[in-house]
């Protein structure tokens, strides 16, 4: 039969084309689809290797303290030492066989220490073994019972400056993991890691196939490179597109990095707890977080449970739900037992072990704001902003957290105390203390509140107050070095000083008394007003001013004659400075709190080496000295040795400005200086003098950090003469009213006082030797 | 007894007499001027009370403003590094061996270490003048120089070092 074709027709041509059409546009619609999946792939590709080559975190800036530096004889007791250990993350052990462990037999402590790279070399591991007594370090001795001068531990990590984001880490190398961590990390989460390339089918497979006989999603499915992938560069949303998105990078981060490198950056990027704020990243942080050690430092039974805490770790935070971290951790532990990672009598044992967390996060965010505040500022001189947030700086300060533990404990029981004394409302009284080491300049402990722990003002280094009598050493200073002596007679009586605006000026004693004509030292100790001023007058505001900078002070300065009684306002961190050149025999250091900086990869980037400048001569200085430790001995400050043992020789001065709004003491020993403050933060009045207020708690403080005797060496230049201190005069001992007191050579008086033996002829040799001439 | 003895008597009183009193002056002006005992220290008047105000008096357990300061005499001291002596020493010796090595940076951060220690071992100042120096930081070799020779004593060898550093610094 004939086939029965279609005739010829317009719309029989038409519907033959269609079916072309129809391919050819099939076929430009996947090659368009191809091309935007090459785009898109190319620029997923760039978007994996731009994050990944370069800095892959924005690393906050960590701070540390001082390094404890042991020696004997060195005033630190068992107990001391053994806070500090906790600290440290060190562990108590029946026999130390590691770094980062202790032996402890009542007054016998056998340390390891841990190694550190310090600006002056790396410290190595060393066994020390210490023995105590009542004051401090017995002896000090090596793993070999020698003898050791000076011994280092690392220092203790005091807070950080975190990013915006607030993730927190410690960024850690492969080759600094401990044992099993990567072996739990591939039980648990990808056995398949090293043979697949990016994306496992098997991984995918099993975990469906797990899901469907639990009914339920328990397992994703997702290689170690995935979840590197959907933390490092995407969000948690669980859509197909993401999951697409997910696997196509994965892929890509196989095919230009090694194993290694993903897995080292997958242990720092995990997230691994909560901090407060902070989120804790990295298995190196989070070992600090949870154990207070190094991550090196972790045993099996550890290990397990921070890779226990992957599959969520809130849900399974140590801390919160303690039964069941144990539980996953020991499913951990089984695992590993089960591929053989782990024999099973070691399993066992690592089961039979507690959690072993440390009782308080060893990464509480800055407990200590007030000196992480200074610091910070320091830091800004010479970093950016944004360098301290990203780079994972590395500040090493010269805090003392022992000192700052008892600083902080003593304002707050002191305030309490004479709120309590003086029947004042609770917490109306604020308080700041700043602590600096003698001769160095290094703040070692700062106070900006009487409640430790708090940020916010920080009234060390921002409470501008009126200084009151504090300023007045700087008055006396002036004078001896312009020939006056301690025994100058400075006139105490009423007077009255015309000021420029046609005002007059009548300053007086607290007392409200007149106590005639004075030694210079003693209208010091008794902080006379009436004396103060007008030896002020006579030496001129400028005179004491140009002091008062030389000493360490820029900021502003009122010219007025009002300046000698402290009508200025200075912050407690600027009081501590002026004093501290006291302090140091006449050399000016500024305050720091900063040592050295190092990069994130421990790499020295720049120390902040000590100054020091001869401001004033030293022979006036001892001079000053000795008018300060009266104002303590005899003075307004003899109430410091209510706390402090007599034997102690301390210097310094209280204060307390008008209305008594401020109530200060600044005073120093031979290894620390303290400045202290009281106040309302409302400027309101109080019934507080520096003696009866801050004097108390400044007495308390150095009383509790263990300061030493002023180390009150006698200059080449000052030579000790006794004078009748009513007349000013040379004297013998045996005058009434005669003290001994130090004088620049050749400065001392000429005449004798009428009491002493030569004005009665006592001394007939010399008599003789006048007449006779010999 | 005759006239010449009784004269002669009196002479002799009279040299007795008078030699017992230039003996006596003699022994008073041999004594010493100063005795060196402790300074009395005066039994201060009680510092002032603050003005009363509208504040209620501090309770009855308040500790007095009169405390008594106990008699230590103000008196200058032996200059000492106290307990740390060692470590001082140890902590130069490592630092003269850096500065041996022309690592003046490690020099100065060890001596720092010292100078925490004992701010006043004048031998501190050494190293760091001399490290300072070795870096062509004048400046601050001047300054750690200058203390250094303020805490030394006249004549001593440290003295002289610390001034032949000085010495070469540039005018």
């Amino acid at each position: 039969m004939p086939s029965k074709k279609k005739p010829k027709t317009k719309k029989n041509q038409r519907r033959r084309a269609r079916p072309g059409r129809l391919r050819r546009l099939a076929r430009w619609l996947i090659l368009l689809v191809l091309l935007v999946g090459a785009g898109g792939v190319l620029i997923l590709d760039f978007i994996v290797r731009e994050k990944f080559s370069g800095a892959k975190w924005s690393l906050p800036s960590h701070v540390y303290s001082r390094p404890l530096e042991l020696y004997e004889g060195l005033n630190l007791s068992r107990d001391q030492l053994l806070w500090e250990l906790s600290k440290l993350g060190y562990r108590q052990v029946d026999s130390v066989n590691g770094p980062g462990q202790f032996w402890l037999q009542g007054q016998r402590l056998n340390i390891r220490s841990r190694v550190f790279e310090f600006w002056d070399g790396e410290q190595p591991e060393q066994n020390i073994q210490l023995r105590f007594d009542s004051r401090g370090i017995r002896s000090i001795r090596d793993g070999a019972g020698k003898a050791l001068a000076l011994a280092r531990l690392e220092p203790l990590l005091i807070g950080g400056i975190y990013p915006e984001h607030l993730e927190d880490r410690e960024p850690v190398l492969l080759e600094d993991l401990p044992p099993y961590l990567i072996d739990s990390l591939l039980a648990v989460e990808d056995r398949n890691f090293y043979h697949h390339r990016g994306v496992s089918l098997r991984g995918i497979a099993r975990a469906l196939l797990g899901n469907l006989r639990q009914g339920k999603m328990s397992q994703g499915g997702s290689t170690i490179t995935q979840q590197l992938v959907k933390n490092f560069y995407l969000t948690r949303e669980r859509t197909l597109v993401r999951k697409g998105l997910e696997a196509v990078m994965a892929v890509l981060l196989e095919l230009h990095y090694s194993k290694a490198e993903i897995l080292e950056t997958y242990i720092n990027e995990i997230y691994l707890g909560q901090a407060g704020k902070r989120a804790i990243h990295g298995f190196g942080m989070a070992s600090r977080h949870y154990f207070r050690q190094p991550l090196r430092e972790l045993d099996v039974h550890q290990v397990a449970l921070l890779t226990g805490l992957l599959k969520g770790a809130s849900y399974y935070d140590p801390r919160r739900h303690p039964e069941r971290a144990l539980a996953r951790r020991d499913l951990v532990i089984d695992q590993l037992a089960s591929l053989k990672m782990l024999d099973g009598d070691s399993a066992r044992r690592a089961k039979g072990r507690g959690l072993d967390i440390s009782s308080k996060p060893g990464t509480s965010m800055n407990l200590f704001p007030g000196y992480l505040d200074l610091t910070q500022r320091q830091l800004r001189r010479d970093y950016p902003e944004k360098a301290l947030r990203s780079e994972g700086l590395r500040v090493f300060t010269s805090f003392d957290p022992q000192l700052q533990r008892r600083v902080q404990a003593t304002l707050a029981k002191q305030l309490t105390e004479l709120e309590r004394q003086w029947r004042l409302e609770n917490n109306s009284l604020q308080a700041a203390a700043v602590v600096v080491r003698v001769g160095t300049g290094e703040v070692v402990a700062l106070a900006g509140s009487r409640k430790g722990g708090v940020a916010g003002f920080n009234r060390a280094l921002d409470a501008r107050r009126s200084v009151g009598s504090t300023i007045k050493p700087a008055v006396y200073l002036t004078a001896l070095g312009r020939g006056f002596t301690l025994s100058s007679l400075v006139d105490d009586s009423s007077f009255s000083l015309a000021l420029a605006d046609g005002s007059h000026w009548q300053p007086k004693n607290f007392d409200r008394l007149e106590h005639g004509q004075v030694p210079a030292y003693e209208a010091l100790a008794r902080s006379y007003n009436q004396a103060t001023a007008r030896l002020a007058a006579q030496l001129g505001v400028a005179a004491v001013a140009k002091t008062v900078r030389e000493l360490g002070y820029d900021g502003d300065l009122p010219q007025v004659p009002a300046l000698a009684l402290g009508g200025v306002s200075m912050s407690p961190l600027d009081v501590a400075s002026l004093y501290h050149t006291i302090a140091s025999d006449g050399y000016y250091s500024p305050l720091s709190a900063i040592e050295s900086v190092y990069t994130s990869d421990n790499q020295p980037l720049k120390r902040y080496p000590r100054q020091s400048e001869a401001r004033f001569e030293p022979g006036v200085m001892h001079l000053l000295q000795y008018a300060m430790q009266a104002v303590v001995r005899e003075g307004t400050g003899k109430g410091a040795y209510a706390t402090i043992g007599p034997e102690v020789a301390l210097a310094g001065k209280t204060g307390t400005s008008n209305d008594q709004r401020d109530s200060w003491f600044a005073g120093f020993g031979g290894n620390y200086l303290a400045v202290v403050w009281v106040g309302r933060d409302d400027n309101g009045m109080m019934p507080l003098t520096g003696s009866t207020g801050a004097l108390k708690v400044w007495a308390q403080i150095m009383a509790r950090i263990g300061v030493s005797s002023l180390n009150f060496v006698q200059p080449e230049n000052v030579e000790y003469h006794w004078v009748e201190t009513r007349t000013g005069l040379l004297s013998g001992a045996d005058c009434e009213g005669a003290r001994k007191l130090p004088f620049i050579k050749g400065s001392e008086p000429v005449d004798f006082a009428r009491c002493s033996e030569r004005d009665r002829g006592g001394n007939i040799a010399d008599w003789l030797r006048g007449v006779l001439g010999w | 007894m005759n006239s010449g003895e009784v004269r002669g008597g009196r002479w002799y009183q009279c040299m007795g007499v008078g030699s017992s009193l230039v003996l006596a002056a003699l022994l008073t002006a041999c004594a010493p001027m100063y005795q060196g005992a402790p300074a009395p220290i005066h039994s201060p008047s009680p510092v002032s009370a603050p003005p009363a105000g509208s504040y209620p008096e501090p309770a009855t357990d308040a500790v007095s403003e009169e405390e008594q300061a106990p008699t230590y005499a103000i008196a200058p001291v032996e200059s000492s590094s106290g307990s740390a002596g060692k470590a001082v020493d140890s902590l130069l010796e490592a630092a003269w061996g850096h500065y041996r090595q022309d690592d003046f940076d490690r020099a100065i951060a060890v001596a720092e270490r010292a100078q925490r220690l004992d701010p006043r071992a004048a031998e501190v100042y050494l190293v760091l003048a001399s490290a300072y120096l070795g870096q062509g930081k004048d400046q601050l070799a001047g300054q750690f120089a200058r203390r250094g020779i303020s805490y030394s004593a006249a004549g001593s060898a440290l003295r002289r070092r610390l001034q032949a550093v000085m010495a070469q610094l540039s005018p």
